[in-house]
């Protein structure tokens, strides 16, 4: 957990991985701060020794209540209104036992606070099952006059940890990026492209389990989903 | 002397028709009737299934439930493309979370309970959405046949009274 979240942003020093380089570094007992906040409604957030790439720490997730609303994440509030946005995290799955096309849940959302159609997030990123029980990361972004005001896409995720970077522009072609176990700015893994103006800016992100669907509830309770390296920017890219 | 005469609308083969079948317009499922169809026929109008992303087309059929049991069979009737179907109670809807799936290796049980779930309620309407592999490729698509299991709600095909 070395690395600083908003390293060139000028979003400000949220730092909330960014606590010692050391591998041998003591962690923190909580998220908060460098993060603003969590929620651990039906489900607990722990920052925890063995980070993800030789680093001290990482951020542990898990649903720990089989209730409609159950969340565990932390929220970094430093954003204001930003029409572009950039995020890159670490994410490890592996405790996540046959994970079925209809267990889902939402692990990183960049958010505005001014939302349109019902929707708030800008970008949802999520994990869920494919039919043969395979981890796969969910894609959401905002899409005016689609269908729930949102377009979608889907991407493997490989065994271990894995590298997801976004890139979100209001008003852009495209208006989200995702490279996903690439660091190579040029080939984004995919692109979703959407009329996204009548929403304002990303006002936080939050990164966590979130939403979980009742069969991930039921299914995937008391499994850790592992964070590390959360990093955001407002234009450049962040690569590795 | 009262006769009535029930036809039950079973073991047909019924090709599915290549307008939109979306939650506003799905088409009815009837007991031990197998339909055929085709996902490039359809649309992506549902993006995602409540936290699932879907990214794919998808044909939407629905069944009012009655004491529904045993499994829907997918089959690949051409080249497969990964199709499989998810259960959906209502609303239809991609702000709902599909209950139940399956595919053609595995078939999906009509009632939620025999995956342990909670059972199906009677008198309730759910859905079936035709579709491709969510984590596959987004434009996935191609022939297929589903076959619904008995019981469903019967047909009312004719009633005569003497």
């Amino acid at each position: 957990m070395s690395r600083k979240i908003n390293k060139i942003l000028g979003l400000g020093a949220i730092a909330a991985f960014g606590f010692a380089s050391s591998a041998f570094a003591q962690c923190p007992t909580g998220p908060v701060p460098p993060w603003s906040s969590q929620s651990a409604l039906g489900g607990a957030v722990a920052i925890v020794s063995g980070g993800f790439d030789g680093t001290s720490c990482r951020l542990n997730s898990s649903i720990t209540a089989n209730i409609g609303g159950a969340a565990a994440f932390v929220r970094d509030d430093t954003p204001a209104d930003e029409p572009t946005y950039r995020a890159q995290f670490l994410i490890n799955v592996d405790a996540l036992t046959g994970l079925s096309a209809i267990q889902s849940a939402k692990v990183f959302g960049a958010t505005t606070t001014a939302p349109f159609g019902g929707v708030g997030d800008v970008v949802r990123i999520g994990i869920q099952g494919n039919f043969s029980g395979t981890a796969t990361l969910g894609v959401r972004t905002a899409c005016e006059g689609q269908p729930g005001n949102v377009c979608s896409a889907t991407s493997p995720l490989t065994a271990g940890v894995n590298r997801v970077e976004i890139a979100y522009a209001k008003g852009g072609n495209p208006s989200l990026r995702v490279w996903v176990n690439n660091t190579t700015e040029g080939s984004h893994t995919l692109a979703l492209n959407g009329n996204n103006n009548s929403w304002g800016g990303v006002d936080f992100a939050t990164l966590g389990l979130a939403a979980p669907s009742p069969g991930f509830r039921t299914g995937q309770a008391n499994r850790t989903v592992g964070f590390d390296e959360f990093d955001s920017r407002r234009t450049t890219f962040i690569g590795n | 002397m009262n006769k009535l005469a029930v036809a039950i609308a079973g073991l047909l083969v019924v090709s599915s028709s290549a307008w939109a079948q979306t939650c506003e317009t799905p088409t009815r499922l009837f007991a031990g009737e197998t339909i055929t169809g085709n996902t490039c026929d359809g649309e992506n109008t549902l993006p995602n299934y409540g936290g699932t992303d879907s990214p794919q087309a998808e044909l939407v059929y629905y069944f009012d439930n009655e004491d529904a049991s045993g499994d829907f069979v997918f089959a690949h009737t051409g080249t497969a493309f990964g199709g499989g179907m998810f259960l959906m109670p209502s609303p239809c809807s991609n702000a709902t979370d599909p209950i139940s799936f399956g595919n053609s290796d595995n078939p999906m049980p009509a009632n939620n309970l025999a995956a342990g779930g909670t059972p199906l309620v009677n008198g309730t309407r759910y859905f079936v959405i035709v579709t491709a592999d969510p984590g596959g490729p987004a434009d996935a698509c191609g022939p297929f046949s589903l076959t619904a299991p008995d019981p469903l709600p019967v047909e009312l095909q004719s009633f005569s009274v003497d």
